[in-house]
């Protein structure tokens, strides 16, 4: 599998995690969890696919999470300037998790996935 | 009659053994060491403009076998053209007879010498993988190195791993062993004689049992190798149970239960490596999958601290 | 010059062999290979005048060959040369004790040595130098046996109307500058740098060949000589 379409699926994964933890952490938003789900997955292939690219052109450790973690958290952050319905925002619980999740799917594209093969 | 003084004495004794090479091509420089066989100097070859190293046969007669025996191993080291191999670039015969070769001259250190500088599993079997993979190639072109030991081993100044001293080395399915134009064949054959070194060589060649000399022969050296890698770097490894099982399976005292050649211990290190399941350990169910946790300890770690932080943000939501 | 004799066999064997003249012959090549170190042995460990050593070398081979001490010697409980250099040691402590040196015996060869040339070499040898007898001896029979090799390469040159061939060797080989280059040589005799490899090699070849006939006239027994040139060159005669 490549590193792009390993850090597409991973970031479809966590993101639905993602999506429904909310039911959980923001019971609130309960009835809008399947809209919830579907933005999380989708922001999660987004985002994995970008980490999984970097991963497929740049091998480093390092650099992978740390652009993981940075591309995760500027989409999260993009979820989180929405205000909800009170008019509040979810900074922490948006951007914590979805933080971290770009860099387990840095961390994963970079260990594992096939990696690009340079022909001369 | 003057006395000579002890550096006339050193230098008579150096110019007698002296090797007399054509002039024009190769400039000798200096001895570099002395073996049972020949001895090694550096030279320079005026026609290529580069430094080399020439092997001469310490034979100072024909009937010595000496000479023979170096035109053999110029003659396997020519047929093997590998990374991991000191090329041969010219062969001849000196004015007095004695044979020489003309070799790539390799600046670096054994690996008696360099294990010292060797840290963790991981760089002793990157070494040791570099060094079965030639011995691999040699046996898929039909040689057995029958001497495979740390001395014969030399790293290079930017990493490079060469197996050296191919003078024992038996090409299989060569001329007959009875042939008396084969004077190294005619003392395989002499009353059981032992080649390689105690400690390192298989138990067949212990009993000098050399007429049956096989790939397996060099896997059990393979593996004493590796056994002695993973105790002399300054902070002994202790391997786990499959890279035991690996070396164990080539140190077996019968040549059938070894790894049949170099090919498939180098396979099976490489699965090792990978973190993948190895054919000298058969590994139980509970084993797998902890091999499996083992090789994703990490990935799996960050996972399950991303749920409880995600269960933690639940939690405390809620109260 | 003394003249050298052919040698066929190593000394053990020719030493025990039936024919007197062959064994007499033997024990010539014995003593021309050994009297110096052995002369330099006496002066330096047993501190025994010049006149005293010259004296103890002399008898102790003539003796040795009256009295059969070659041919007692066994290869397996030691080397030829440690022997040799026992059976020299008891010798003058016997000699000590008696306070008077052997007579010389009949029959045996007498040759001329040249003493006083060993005791101005003595000079060049280090105060400590015997503190290892054996090196000591193993050495100095190396140095002798080296001294002589290059003498008879002198004495076959000039023989053959080849002196530049020596006097090349003599240049690279045997005093050699701190800038000594084939050129170098070249220029100072007056021949070409081809010409100084050709001799020089020629030269080293028969040295060798000189060097190996000398060292088997005066090895007990064929392994030993096969070991010693082993080290002394490092060729295999096996």
């Amino acid at each position: 599998m490549s590193k792009p379409l390993l850090g597409l699926l991973l970031g479809a994964v966590l993101g639905a995690i993602d999506g429904l933890s909310a039911m959980f952490s923001a019971p609130e938003t309960a009835p809008q969890i399947m809209g919830i789900v579907i933005g999380s997955t989708f922001k999660g292939i987004i985002v994995g696919a970008l980490i999984g690219w970097y991963a497929w052109r740049v091998n480093s450790l390092a650099k992978g999470m740390v652009v993981g973690l940075v591309v995760a958290a500027f989409f999260a952050f993009l979820i989180a300037v929405m205000p909800n319905e009170q008019g509040g925002h979810y900074w922490l619980e948006i951007m914590i998790p979805g933080s971290i999740v770009g860099l387990i799917v840095g961390y994963a594209t970079q260990k594992f996935g096939k990696a690009r093969v340079v022909t001369t | 009659m003057t006395r000579l003084p002890d550096d006339a004495v050193s230098r008579l004794r150096e110019a007698a053994a002296w090797p007399e090479l054509p002039p024009e091509r190769y400039e000798l420089r200096a001895l570099i060491g002395r073996g049972g066989m020949g001895a090694v100097y550096s030279a320079f070859d005026r026609r290529l403009d580069r430094e080399v190293a020439l092997k001469v046969s310490n034979g100072a007669t024909p009937a010595s076998g000496l000479d023979e025996r170096l035109r053999r191993e110029a003659s396997v080291l020519a047929r093997l053209e590998h990374p991991g191999i000191v090329p041969v670039h010219d062969a001849g015969e000196l004015a007095d007879g004695r044979w020489f070769y003309v070799m790539k001259l390799v600046h670096g250190r054994t690996l008696t010498d360099h294990v010292p500088t060797l840290s963790g599993e991981a760089a002793i079997l990157g070494v040791f993988e570099r060094i079965a993979q030639t011995v691999a190639f040699a046996h898929d072109a039909g040689v057995v190195h029958r001497d495979l030991k740390p001395s014969n081993v030399m790293v290079g100044r930017f990493g490079e791993v060469l197996v050296l001293d191919w003078g024992v080395a038996k090409v299989l399915g060569s001329a007959p062993v009875m042939s008396s134009h084969d004077p190294s064949s005619a003392q395989d054959t002499a009353a059981g004689t032992r080649i390689g070194t105690p400690g390192f060589m298989a138990p067949e060649q212990e009993r000098g049992d050399t007429l049956t000399a096989t790939p397996a022969a060099d896997v059990y050296s393979l593996g004493a190798l590796l056994s002695w890698l993973l105790t002399h770097v300054t902070v002994p490894v202790q391997p786990g149970r499959r890279l035991r099982a690996i070396v164990a399976k080539c140190l077996q005292p019968a040549p059938a239960d070894r790894y049949p050649d170099a090919a498939a211990l180098v396979s099976d290190i490489g699965r090792y490596r990978a973190g993948q399941s190895v054919e000298a350990h058969k590994e139980s169910l509970f084993e797998r999958a902890w091999r499996w946790l083992e090789k994703y300890r990490t990935f799996i770690l960050l996972i399950l601290a991303y749920l409880v932080m995600r269960a933690a943000f639940a939690y405390f939501s809620r109260s | 010059m003394i003249p050298f004799p052919a040698t066929h066999g190593s000394v053990l064997e020719r030493i025990r062999s039936g024919e007197p003249s062959v064994r007499q012959l033997a024990f010539g090549d014995l003593a021309r290979g050994y009297w110096k170190p052995s002369y330099h042995y006496i002066r330096l460990h047993w501190r025994l005048s010049p006149e005293a050593a010259e004296d103890a070398v002399q008898a102790f081979f003539t003796v040795a060959f009256e009295k059969s001490y070659i041919e007692r010697y066994d290869p397996s409980k030691a080397k030829f040369r440690t022997f040799l250099r026992v059976c020299l040691d008891r010798f003058v402590q016997n000699l000590k004790k008696a306070e008077s040196a052997e007579r010389r015996g009949g029959g045996a060869t007498t040759l001329s040595l040249d003493f006083p040339g060993a005791e101005r070499e003595l000079s060049a040898i280090p105060a400590a130098g015997a503190t290892d007898l054996d090196r000591f001896f193993h050495d100095e029979t190396v140095r002798f046996l080296f001294a002589r090799a290059v003498e008879s390469l002198r004495a076959r040159c000039a023989d053959a109307d080849r002196d530049v061939v020596y006097r090349v060797f003599e240049f690279h080989d045997l005093q050699p500058g701190a800038e000594t280059t084939y050129s170098t040589v070249a220029d100072a005799l007056g021949i070409t740098t081809s010409q100084v490899t050709n001799h020089l090699h020629a030269a080293r070849r028969q040295f060798r060949e000189i060097a190996l006939d000398h060292l088997r006239a005066i090895s007990a027994t064929e392994d030993e000589f096969q070991r010693e040139a082993r080290d002394l060159f490092g060729i295999d005669l096996s």
